[in-house]
């Protein structure tokens, strides 16, 4: 989280707000969900494993991969960016 | 919205933000039956007081796993009995480091976007983020690996290598996983970025080198393997000498539970009540003198376990591992249930109740097999 506002500036989240937007909402949920979960599980004690605990853990890893493939493309497109400049000096 | 834009404010906010977090985490720590406080802070400040008022390793603490600086650095936290505010030391050190690493980020951002306007809006992503500030007072660590993290980016992109080699290689003395920056910065050492005396021509001009060899060769740069080495004495450096220190607990717990998760807590270190925290010290026997390396120990326990299912194997765990002498009463009771056991214990006792509710799993070969094999890697 801490690389973020290092990554923002230029990036597909805040050049398309639609995009950005989503990624929020959809993290923020699934984080959400997940910490839900294990709410229940850690502090009130019941038994959420299955299927609770498993669907908030896969649908946040799925988000998080999702968002993490922007980040990558991103920047490989700014390292290609790079390597196009120093070719044309 | 520009006023806010300053440093001052941002730092203010962001001061307020803990210290309103940290009160209303002690009165909800005093009135609610669901704490505040993350349970590996009790932890730490345990481990802190192991070293700062008993003088012993802060491995004898069960499931501390972490290294023995974090314990040091929590010694004031020790006297917490004393004087009750002092309970919070830990948690203002944490805040404190989360504020730091912003202040990375800010300079960090300035060097970056030098006229963005919107600069102070990014740094407050971090600044203002509730969650951080949350963690941080809640008394995790992940504040000091945020400001060691930030530190090596900062110092990187100054072209300071060796103090970021240095920074690199105690993250993860700290913590492992900062490794994972280190091909990221190994790669961006290219001769384009540090200047490399040894090369003349100018990299744009710079021809594909021809063989696999030759690329190799010109991947270790010097510049490269002084990283490595720094970063890797540094590293190895801080390891030993805490292994030196704290010889027999050491390596069980911190490197080894990185592999195998919780040793004691089978759910997760937020679940205080399922598992009542054993602080019985684990101090060697006389007998055993000999073999007291951590790995031959570790090696004995793993072959113990083994033993009990396959037997042509007692005689080698009885040789490794003596049994030890006999102890008080409350102590042996505890005895017959630490470390790996009691993990296998959880582990055997998990699996017959999910076979006793979904008669499909009972242990199949499989989850046997897995069972085998983990008490091979999980002990």
């Amino acid at each position: 989280m801490i690389f973020l506002p290092l990554y923002l500036p230029g990036s597909s989240f805040l050049r398309k707000p639609a995009l950005g937007i989503t990624a929020l909402a959809l993290w923020a949920a699934g984080q959400a969900a997940w910490l839900q979960q294990a709410y229940r599980l850690e502090f009130l004690g019941q038994s959420t494993f299955f299927p609770g605990l498993l669907l908030a853990s896969l649908a946040f890893f799925l988000v998080n991969c999702w968002i993490l493939g922007i980040i990558v493309t991103d920047g490989a497109a700014a390292a290609s960016d790079v390597a196009a400049k120093t070719h044309v000096e | 919205m520009a006023a806010l834009a300053r440093p001052a404010p941002l730092f203010a906010g962001a001061v307020l933000l803990r210290l309103g977090l940290l009160v209303y985490g002690s009165s909800k720590d005093a009135h609610s039956a669901v704490k505040y406080t993350d349970v590996d802070y009790l932890v730490f400040t345990d481990a802190a007081r192991l070293v700062a008022r008993h003088a012993r390793s802060p491995y004898d603490r069960d499931t501390y796993r972490y290294t023995p600086l974090l314990a040091w650095l929590l010694a004031p936290a020790a006297a917490a009995a004393a004087a009750p505010a002092l309970f919070a030391w830990g948690k203002l050190v944490f805040a404190a480091a989360d504020l730091l690493a912003g202040a990375l980020l800010v300079a960090l951002l300035r060097r970056r976007y030098p006229r963005r306007p919107g600069r102070a809006a990014l740094a407050a992503l971090w600044l203002w983020n509730p969650m951080v500030a949350t963690i941080s007072t809640r008394g995790s660590s992940e504040g000091l690996l945020a400001v060691l993290t930030m530190a090596l980016l900062w110092a990187v992109e100054a072209r300071r290598l060796d103090l970021a080699a240095v920074v690199l290689g105690l993250a993860v003395h700290f913590k492992i996983y900062p490794f994972i920056y280190a091909p990221a910065i190994v790669w961006w050492m290219d001769d384009a970025r540090i200047a490399n005396p040894s090369s003349s021509p100018p990299p744009s001009t710079a021809k594909p080198p021809p063989s696999l060899a030759a690329a190799l060769v010109r991947f270790c740069s010097p510049a490269r393997l002084r990283l490595a080495l720094i970063s890797f004495a540094t590293f190895a450096g801080l390891n030993m000498l805490m292994y030196s220190m704290f010889v027999r607990s050491f390596f069980f717990p911190s490197t080894h539970d990185r592999l195998t998760r919780r040793r004691l807590q089978i759910r997760n270190p937020l679940s205080r009540p399922h598992v009542p925290a054993p602080r019985l010290p684990h101090r060697p026997s006389p007998q055993l003198l000999p073999l007291q390396h951590p790995l031959i120990h570790h090696l004995g326990r793993s072959l113990c376990v083994a033993a009990h299912r396959v037997p042509r194997l007692r005689a080698p765990a009885s040789l490794l591992l003596r049994p030890h002498p006999p102890r008080r009463r409350q102590e042996r009771s505890r005895h017959l249930l630490d470390g790996p056991d009691l993990c296998l214990c959880h582990l055997q006792q998990g699996l017959h109740l999910a076979g006793k509710r979904h008669p499909r799993l009972v242990p199949s070969l499989r989850t046997r097999s897995y069972l085998f094999v983990s008490t091979f890697f999980g002990t």
